[in-house]
């Protein structure tokens, strides 16, 4: 990792709980995410997986600044972005930009192209409207679109095309810092690789660095340098790409990438196998994350006692990443190797072993 | 813009005479004799007669259909049957009166609906919210004439800030005019102040939702342009619907508020004319309302073309 640009420290988040059906209940307040950190380097891309509800779009809002955590602390070169007020500094903004899932949504639909590109490029460089416009139609060739879109509006443009706009948009205050929500879960196969490519050449390009959300590790893994694995409010296992997805050293990734269909129908055959063997319960994070426990206990195959009782401490992986996860201290005690060492018959045994967790 | 004008403008005509045709046949319906309200109790037969004759409802319907038509076409709706007057000079003077106090009404139920709205919007879930969502309900359910009485009582004759009626003389300046005009609009505009209220906060707390205005924030633009610029465009679409359809319900409206205020305007007119079987009154009457409609409706369909591009005609 180069010179780390972002600093996520240790970051919680909840949401108050609402009102219940009467007056007087007040529902539990919702962890969205439980001590997380991480960090960025200038340049780099780090992919965020996890599914539904696992928290990681809330990390993201968190980076923008829409949400303020709990406790913990999120800087960004010399911004101290917990520590902003109520006003978020215009220069925070022009740092750090956001493409968001849907491409019909983020645009609005009564501005034509040329106005919604221009707007940051007004706000933050001062510019006239002339020059604006010129700086909108290079950054709109940038994207793979014609200088002549500019008088459109967003809803004459196709999926991919908007997701294009969206970007050239995020890409006209040179930001430092990109993050991607689900930039291209929305669209069909063929145009997700297409924008994928595309975001690829503009980091080439621009330097600037991703922060990539998304529930598809098999995208992640193409364009990212690094992966950070979410499950229900938690971090779990974060590492280099190719480790992550070769190596998987918590039982969480080792599901995420059963779970990535192959075109072999004899590899897919036994995948899907394996994916039957490790899914317990049912799928997808439910109720309130627990504060003092492995979220994921209720659905791993390898569940020990332990893992009802605390939630584990970062250890670092053989491959140089770390994991959260107690079958590297108790039980079998991985010490850091891959989790598929483990076969689910010989389950560990339910008690953990006494020197464990140092 | 103006081929969508045009077009409007034309599917108009069709529908103005569905709606002359319409009246008139249906006012036929009535089974009273029209000659027997002029004349009185005591008319005979042939002084009937020679009434009927006179009005030219002794003619077959057709006929007198395809003459009153040919005439309202260039701009003649007839005699009043009861004074004799020429109904296009009554109307004339009186059509200024109730648009005057429906637009007047339409702008403080699209001022104070949007404002609250927007408000009750932007703080949603708290007490400014809870404040006019109540407010709003107990607006949507006081009758219009109460609260013109209510606002006459207090405001014109304990307060005596504003004229509690409609001056007997025809308001001489402007500033007179708006001084009259101010009581009835609020007590007709309340209303649909209050159902514009509702709808402005629901599409605005939905617009907010959505990415743009996300996008819109992490460009950097203040809180306050975000709404101005990027919100208020988008959640004004439903709002012009609505107030489209609050215009009708103003006009409709303006009959009770003109008999509270005692204003000379078309609603005592065309009450008057169903009281009395005044038919050219009534069909009059009619015509200049359903125009009023189509004309808002036109305005309505340009606005909205204006708000939301995906509307727009290539």
């Amino acid at each position: 990792m180069s010179e780390p640009l972002l600093h996520i420290d240790d970051v919680t988040i909840v949401f108050p709980g609402g009102r219940g059906a009467l007056p007087w209940q007040k529902l539990p307040d919702v962890r969205a995410v439980q001590h997380v950190s991480l960090q960025i380097g200038a340049g780099d891309t780090l992919g965020l997986v996890g599914e539904s509800g696992s928290g990681k779009t809330t990390l993201g809002r968190a980076v923008l600044r829409f949400l303020r955590p709990e406790s913990g602390s999120i800087r960004l070169g010399d911004f101290d972005v917990t520590g902003f007020g109520r006003q978020v500094p215009t220069e925070y903004r022009k740092t750090v930009q956001v493409v968001f899932q849907d491409p019909v949504g983020s645009l609005n639909p009564s501005m034509v192209i040329g106005a919604i590109i221009a707007e940051p490029l007004r706000i933050h460089f001062g510019m006239d409207s002339s020059a604006a416009r010129e700086r909108a139609g290079e950054l709109l060739e940038q994207v793979g679109l014609q200088r002549h879109h500019l008088d459109r509006y967003p809803h004459e443009f196709s999926g991919g095309q908007r997701q294009r706009i969206a970007v050239a948009r995020a890409l006209a205050t040179e930001p430092d810092l990109l993050v991607l929500d689900e930039p291209v879960s929305a669209l069909d196969v063929s145009t997700q690789s297409q924008v994928i490519n595309l975001l690829e050449r503009l980091q080439r390009e621009t330097g600037a660095a991703y922060l990539l959300i998304a529930h598809d590790l098999a995208v992640v893994r193409h364009t990212c340098h690094r992966i950070a694995v979410m499950y229900h409010s938690r971090v779990v296992e974060l590492g280099e790409s190719d480790d992550i997805c070769e190596r998987p050293a918590h039982p969480y990734t080792e599901l995420l990438l059963a779970s990535i269909p192959d075109p072999d129908p004899a590899v897919q055959h036994v995948k899907s196998q394996r994916r039957r063997e490790l899914a317990q319960g049912v799928a997808g994070a439910s109720g309130r994350a627990p504060t003092d426990s492995c979220p994921f206990a209720e659905r791993c195959p390898h569940v020990m006692d332990v893992c009802r009782e605390s939630f584990p401490e970062p250890i670092p992986t053989a491959a140089g990443g770390t994991v959260w996860c107690h079958l590297h201290t108790c039980g079998p005690g991985l010490g850091g190797r891959p989790v598929s060492e483990l076969t689910t018959e010989s389950r560990p045994p339910q008690t953990p072993a006494p020197d464990a967790d140092g | 813009m103006l081929r969508l004008l045009a077009s409007r403008v034309l599917a108009a005509i069709p529908l103005m005479l569905m709606v002359a045709t319409l009246v008139f046949f249906l006012a036929q319906l009535n089974p009273v004799d029209p000659a027997a309200t002029i004349m009185g109790d005591d008319a005979d037969l042939e002084s009937l007669a020679e009434k009927r004759a006179e009005l030219g409802i002794d003619r077959p319907l057709v006929v007198q259909y395809w003459d009153w038509l040919n005439s309202a076409v260039v701009g003649d709706l007839g005699t009043n049957w009861f004074n004799g007057e020429q109904i296009t000079t009554e109307l004339r003077d009186r059509i200024p009166v109730t648009l005057s106090m429906v637009f007047g009404s339409l702008i403080v139920a699209l001022a104070i609906g949007s404002a609250f709205g927007v408000l009750a919007a932007l703080k949603a879930g708290r007490w400014p919210d809870r404040t006019i969502t109540v407010a709003s309900s107990l607006g949507l359910a006081v009758p219009n004439f109460w609260i013109g009485l209510v606002l006459a009582y207090y405001v014109g004759v304990k307060l005596q800030w504003l004229p509690a009626i409609w001056p007997t003389t025809r308001p001489d300046s402007l500033a007179r005019w708006v001084e009259a005009l101010i009581l009835p609009c609020v007590a007709l505009g309340i209303s649909a102040s209050a159902a514009i209220a509702r709808q402005a906060r629901s599409s605005m707390i939905g617009v907010l939702q959505r990415d743009y205005v996300r996008t819109a924030l992490a460009k950097g633009l203040p809180v306050r342009r975000v709404v101005s610029r990027h919100a208020v465009r988008n959640a004004a679409i439903p709002v012009v619907t609505l107030a489209g359809f609050q215009t009708s319900a103003l006009i409709g409206g303006s009959i009770f508020v003109e008999f509270v205020f005692n204003v000379p305007g078309l609603g005592r007119f065309g009450v008057d004319a169903i009281l009395r079987q005044n038919m050219p009154a009534l069909l009059g009457f009619v015509m200049v309302t359903a125009a009023v409609v189509v004309v808002v409706n036109i305005v309505l369909d340009l606005s909205y073309a204006w708000l939301n591009p995906k509307v727009r005609p290539e």
